[in-house]
């Protein structure tokens, strides 16, 4: 529901406004030519207009470390949930990273809800911004460039203004109050049309089948001499897991105090590009090679994970190439290898 | 917010508290414990499924459970001393506490046995998931056809669940066949992989339900012989063993291709895995 | 092992950097001291007792004198632990190893250089079995505490096998190779250190040693592509692993 306009210069008051009561977690410079998701000092560190950041918004969600279970050793051991419910704004998140959201909630919520994600995702507020991309950007390919209802309050760039959208309850209710809205003109929708047109044409990498082709197109490669190629470049560094805004691996494991009478049991992202990730107690490695590993990754995002849940698990976000040391991109490597015979 | 309504569990990664009640050394590497949960509930699992155990400070690994399902809320696990928290596990006693989540997986389809012979295969730890069939199976005798029990591991020191094997053997409505890789000097029974018993023993294909539980290579050749045999796919059962490290389909680690074992598995129909590259 | 666990500190050829970085562990020293029985740390007490059951080795063992000292602390202690970079690889001082010991004698000491024994720097583990490699340029502080607590526990630690990349991308960190182009060891090179050095604006030089599986040929080739010879990626590989990149030359 569009509520109003709010002009650029008052959109540090509009922030304080909606965010009130409620840690405020923003983009802000990080170092030049970067910017990250932080918590912020002050609503005037706020950063609207960039293209991604290293980390996904997720990370305020589902942290890259987390503690899971508190626990009192010795011969009488206590254990503790250990949940997160600080209430908290999340403001400048791009319609890709929504979606992510999205699908964290399906893969994550399925079969056994998981408490610690839940907490903090239900004690969100969720504010996106719209966005124009870069060369790696490609969402307008696997249909993330719009999130409609997927955030509490979005904001779109009409100018000398920002477009405001409530798609929840808890969006309303924050935006509620706000003296300083304007009208909504029709020049103004017409900015936010233009705007999205702009953002779609701007995409550059293509997949060379449509989207909902890729499961089946994929099941033809499951050979890992097919994904070679692509993959010889790869230094298993795991990064493209590890800044993956859907990417939900994780390891576990037990920190123990030095009195030795108490221990935390944490999480930590993890990655399947990780020669370790598949390493069992007895030794074996199930996925030994990285073009197997590769395999495995894009399997899951456009395939696996498609069939189980109905939608790929791939925003196009583009921050796994652009954190890729060998410059591998997605698209690319899914254009080549589905190019191949199988 | 903005997040559609999900029923979440509460305490999906924290151990409940259960106590070793019965230490049981099986082999140099292999122990059985008989536990309990400190809540007294029962744990309420069934044949083929598996729990997290807890080492608290140490770690948690995925383990089989070995027991059947049974009315006095003790279960059975069984497990080799291999990493870190297999390590710590064999330092238990009696009276120790450790955590334990689950049980989690899809058990073994009794339905799919009952009225129909079983034919069991385990190849050496593989007893010990097979063993909570056996004995369910076992416990309710007359609702089954013929029982067949092959089971195989390279040495015999590594034979686990001795006196129950006796126990079997001596059954006359059990037909129980134990077999040594290599030859060895305190063995004069058979002698050959596991899959060298098949030719003794008569298969009715048509109302045969294998179920095979073993190392990778055991499989691919045990499901070859009961595959000549006739038994067809959806009737040959296997367990699959990955590092399930959450149990609860979250954390990744034991995806092969699309399937999660500790979701859609453990156990699973030959039919629904044959394509998958990554399952054997 | 006893309810404390007596333990010694030695030191080698290095620059004791490592006694050091246990003596910056500030706020957690005392609980260190409380838990252990340090019998022998040069860097930090003057007693010295021959009598423990953990010790904690750093430097690389480079003079015949250094072995047979180590052997005899083998000898002695139950856990032998190399601590740092140049008792887990040889470290930097490992980079005389390329020249000949005369002409490293001569170098460093001119005229007098016949009065000194040198022989080519190694890793404790190339003279006596170590339990345990604590690796870095300084050992991490905090992996040392982890160590000990695991130990304390009667668990031997084991490292994961993953890239210092893990780290640095867990941290947020722009990565310095795909982001900034420069190069950086992080993808071969074992985590544990928190990604200290590109997460203060630097990047990695490999100083923990390298991975047992590391994607070496493509990890070159996009230094290569970033501008290196083959020579000078070379010679960042040899900065702190000349020990074992001459040990692979040497079986190519």
């Amino acid at each position: 529901m569009t509520v109003g306009c709010v002009p650029k210069g008052r959109l540090t008051d509009f922030v304080c406004h909606i965010c009130r009561g409620r840690q405020l977690i923003g983009v802000r410079q990080k170092e030049p030519g970067f910017v990250e998701f932080a918590e912020l000092d002050s609503p005037d560190e706020l950063v609207l207009d960039y293209v991604s950041t290293p980390l996904p918004p997720k990370a305020f969600i589902y942290p890259p470390i987390e503690t899971l279970v508190r626990m009192r050793l010795g011969t009488a051991p206590q254990v503790e949930t250990v949940l997160d419910e600080t209430p908290r704004a999340i403001v400048g998140v791009h319609p890709c990273d929504l979606h992510a959201l999205a699908q964290l909630d399906v893969i994550l919520g399925d079969h056994y809800g998981d408490p610690h994600y839940f907490a903090r995702r239900q004690s969100a507020l969720l504010v996106g911004v719209d966005c124009l991309p870069d060369e790696h950007c490609f969402c307008g390919q696997v249909g993330t460039a719009r999130a409609e209802g997927k955030c509490d309050v979005f904001l779109t760039d009409v100018g000398l203004a920002y477009l405001v959208e409530c798609w929840s309850d808890e969006g309303r209710e924050a935006v509620e109050g706000f003296g300083g809205l304007e009208e909504v003109t029709p020049a103004v929708l017409e900015a936010a049309r233009a705007r999205m047109e702009r953002k779609l044409a701007g995409i550059e990498p293509r997949l060379s089948a449509p989207v909902e082709m890729l499961p089946m197109l994929l099941d033809g490669h499951q050979k890992a001499s097919e994904w070679e190629d692509v993959a010889a470049k790869c230094v298993s560094c795991g990064a493209c897991n590890l800044v993956c805004p859907t990417c939900n691996c994780f390891d576990v494991y037990d920190e123990v105090a030095l009195s030795l009478t108490e221990a935390e049991r944490k999480r930590r992202w993890d990655g399947c590009m990780l020669r370790e990730f598949t390493l069992v107690a007895g030794g074996e490695v199930f996925r030994e090679g990285k073009p197997d590993r590769l395999r495995h990754r894009m399997q899951r995002k456009y395939n696996y994970l498609y069939v189980r849940y109905g939608s790929p698990f791939c925003t196009g976000c583009g921050r796994c190439a652009r954190s890729c040391p060998a410059g591998i991109h997605p698209v690319s490597a899914v254009n080549q290898v589905t190019a191949s015979e199988s | 917010m903005a997040v559609a309504p999900v029923e979440v569990t509460p305490g999906l990664y924290t151990p409940e508290l259960a106590t070793v009640l019965k230490v049981t050394p099986q082999t140099e590497t292999e122990t059985h414990f008989l536990l309990r949960l400190n809540q007294g509930r029962s744990l309420g699992h069934q044949p083929g499924q598996f729990v997290e155990v807890s080492v608290f400070g140490t770690g948690e690994a995925p383990i089989s459970i070995t027991s059947e399902p049974r009315p006095d809320d003790t279960f059975e696990l069984c497990l080799r001393r291999a990493g870190k928290v297999t390590g710590a596990l064999h330092r238990l006693r009696e009276g120790d506490v450790i955590g334990i989540r689950g049980p989690f997986g899809r058990p073994f389809d009794l339905e799919q046995f009952r009225g129909n012979d079983v034919l069991f295969v385990a190849g050496g730890l593989g007893l010990i998931p097979l063993r909570s069939l056996i004995r369910t199976v076992l416990a309710d005798r007359s609702s089954y056809g013929g029982v067949t029990i092959l089971y195989g591991t390279k040495q015999p020191s590594e034979l686990l669940y001795r006196d129950e094997l006796a126990e079997w053997e001596a059954r006359d409505d059990v037909d129980l066949r134990v077999t040594i890789d290599r030859r060895h000097p305190d063995w004069d029974g058979h002698v050959g992989v596991v899959t060298t018993l098949f030719p003794e023993i008569e298969i009715a294909a048509e109302r045969t339900v294998a179920a095979i539980v073993g190392p990778p290579v055991m499989f691919r050749f045990t499901i070859l012989e009961c595959t000549k045999a006739g038994i067809p796919d959806h009737n040959i059962v296997l367990s699959l063993e990955r590092h399930m490290k959450c149990g609860v389909g979250k954390c990744g680690h034991c995806q092969i291709n699309g399937r999660y074992v500790c979701l859609d598995g453990p156990t699973f129909r030959f039919s629904e895995i044959k394509r998958l590259s990554e399952a054997m | 092992m006893s309810a404390k666990p007596k333990v010694a500190f030695f030191s080698f050829t290095g620059c004791e950097g490592c006694q050091l970085a246990v003596l910056e562990l500030e706020p957690v020293l005392l609980d260190i001291l409380g838990a252990v029985d340090i019998v022998s740390f040069r860097e930090a007490m003057t007693e010295h007792s021959e009598d423990y059951e953990i010790a904690f080795v750093e430097g690389s063992i480079s003079t015949p004198h250094d072995v047979e000292e180590v052997q005899h602390i083998r000898q002695r202690a139950g856990l032998v632990v190399a601590i740092g970079a140049c008792a887990c690889s040889g470290g930097l001082n490992a980079l005389k190893n390329r020249r000949g010991m005369d002409d490293v004698l001569q170098t460093v000491y001119g005229s007098s250089g016949s009065w000194f024994e040198t022989i080519p720097a190694r890793p404790v583990s190339a003279v006596v079995p170590v339990d345990l490699e604590l690796p870095g340029c300084p050992m991490d502080g905090n992996e040392f505490v982890w160590a000990v607590k695991s130990l304390l526990r009667g668990e031997m630690p084991k490292l994961p096998q993953i890239p210092v990349c893990v780290e640095c991308r867990l941290k947020g960190n722009v990565c310095v190779l795909a982001h900034k182009g420069k190069h950086c060891q992080g993808p071969i090179t074992i985590a544990g250190c928190g990604a200290i050095c590109p997460s203060h604006g630097g990047h990695c030089v490999g100083c923990r040693g390298y991975l047992a599986h590391p994607e070496r040929d493509a990890h070159m080739e996009i230094l290569q592509e970033h501008g290196l010879t083959v020579d000078e990626v070379r010679a960042q590989y040899s900065l702190f692993n000349t020990y074992s990149e001459m040990a692979r030359e040497a079986a190519s």
